[in-house]
């Protein structure tokens, strides 16, 4: 049973409420998958504005044969994917137009938040170096928390494939981590 | 001993930094570890990041955002008055009044063409006197021809989702919201 299944019916037929709750309910989640997918603040905030649009005008096609989060992160990682694919000088162009300063470098944070900061700011370094495939396997399963079942159905791949991802994902992420994270 | 294929080791690998593998699977992976070097490295990296990714902290959504989001979808520029209106009661008192509105023009134009033609010309008082009339109208017969025509074909909630461009099942919608 679909836990946002109530919701996702008022918000198809037009309640903004119900809307506004889904998206209270998963703005985390899809902020932070854009987060640790482009590895910028900024791009993250609009993509994931980008993808509860989409999600809006979608509803009406929504037809409820997955759970209304999967379909979110279907809808997102489609979103992002396309955003990653797009020639990076164009995505430089896009930020220096918006004049966003980057936050790699406009940390101010104190004490733990700031080291916080900085071991995510690290990874998602690291995350941004793998191939984007093998990114959003490992980004689904230890960033995001999802099931194989549900990354398999999210990525449209079968659940073999999202193993073996996530598997060489993590073996390729490891140096760069390292390197990232500073370990010894 | 080693019954495994690497592809197999390969998603006991990552159930195993996942915390999912049960004795009887960590024994195979064990076994086909020690006499594969691919797959011992392939496992010592999956833990060793599988921990490394638990240090990462969900980053913390702009301020700002959800509002931002909503205004993009809003059907209507976001207004809190918009809420604070009872349309309902509002359109039901403004019916009459519309309908009076309608005779208005009605009665002007028709009254308005018979004393031109009879006087030549719109005397001063006449325009007060037939507003005085309609109103007198449409507050005695609360169902005057033009209430009753306009109760029969458009009902307030269809009006009232006319006036706020939307459906009539979202205007319920969000009723059953609240
Ligand atoms: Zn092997």
């Amino acid at each position: 049973m679909d836990p946002d299944r109530a919701l996702v019916e008022e918000a198809r037929r037009g309640n903004q409420e119900a809307f506004a709750d889904l998206v209270g309910r998963y703005q985390v989640r899809v902020f932070n998958l854009a987060r640790a997918l482009t590895g910028n603040e900024a791009d993250a905030a609009e993509l994931a504005q980008d993808v509860f649009v989409k999600v809006y005008r979608g509803l009406g096609t929504f037809r409820g044969e997955s759970a209304f989060r999967t379909w979110l992160y279907r809808v997102a990682t489609n979103v992002i994917r396309s955003h990653i694919a797009r020639p990076s000088v164009f995505r430089w162009l896009v930020r220096r137009e918006r004049n966003d300063a980057d936050p790699l470098e406009t940390l101010a944070a104190p004490g733990d938040i700031e080291a916080r900061v900085t071991q995510r700011d690290a990874i998602d370094r690291a995350l941004g170096q793998l191939p984007t495939d093998l990114r959003m396997a490992v980004t689904l399963r230890d960033v995001e928390g999802l099931e194989y079942k549900e990354i398999a159905e999210v990525l449209d791949i079968p659940i073999g494939t999202v193993m073996s991802r996530i598997a060489r994902g993590r073996e390729k992420l490891r140096p760069l981590l390292a390197a990232s994270l500073g370990w010894t | 001993m080693s019954m495994l294929t690497c592809d197999t080791a390969e998603a006991l690998v990552v159930r195993e930094a996942d915390g999912f593998l049960v004795p009887a699977e960590l024994a195979g992976l064990e076994a086909h570890a020690t006499g594969c070097e691919a797959c011992r490295a392939l496992r010592a990296a999956n833990l060793a990041v599988k921990r490394a990714m638990a240090l990462r902290t969900d980053a913390m959504v702009p301020s700002g955002f959800a509002p931002r989001v909503l205004a993009c979808v809003a059907p209507w520029p976001s207004a809190d008055w918009l809420e604070a209106v009872d349309w309902r009661r509002w359109t039901e008192w403004m019916l009459p009044v519309a309908a009076a509105l309608l005779l208005i023009v009605g009665v002007a134009g028709t009254s308005g063409s018979r004393s031109t033609a009879a006087n030549g010309g719109l005397s001063p008082s006449e325009p007060s006197a037939t507003v005085s009339e309609a109103w007198t109208l449409s507050a005695e017969t609360e169902s005057s021809p033009a209430t009753s025509a306009l109760r029969q074909d458009v009902s307030s909630d269809e009006l009232l989702a006319t006036m706020l461009g939307t459906r009539v099942a979202d205007s319920e919608g969000t009723g059953n919201g609240r």
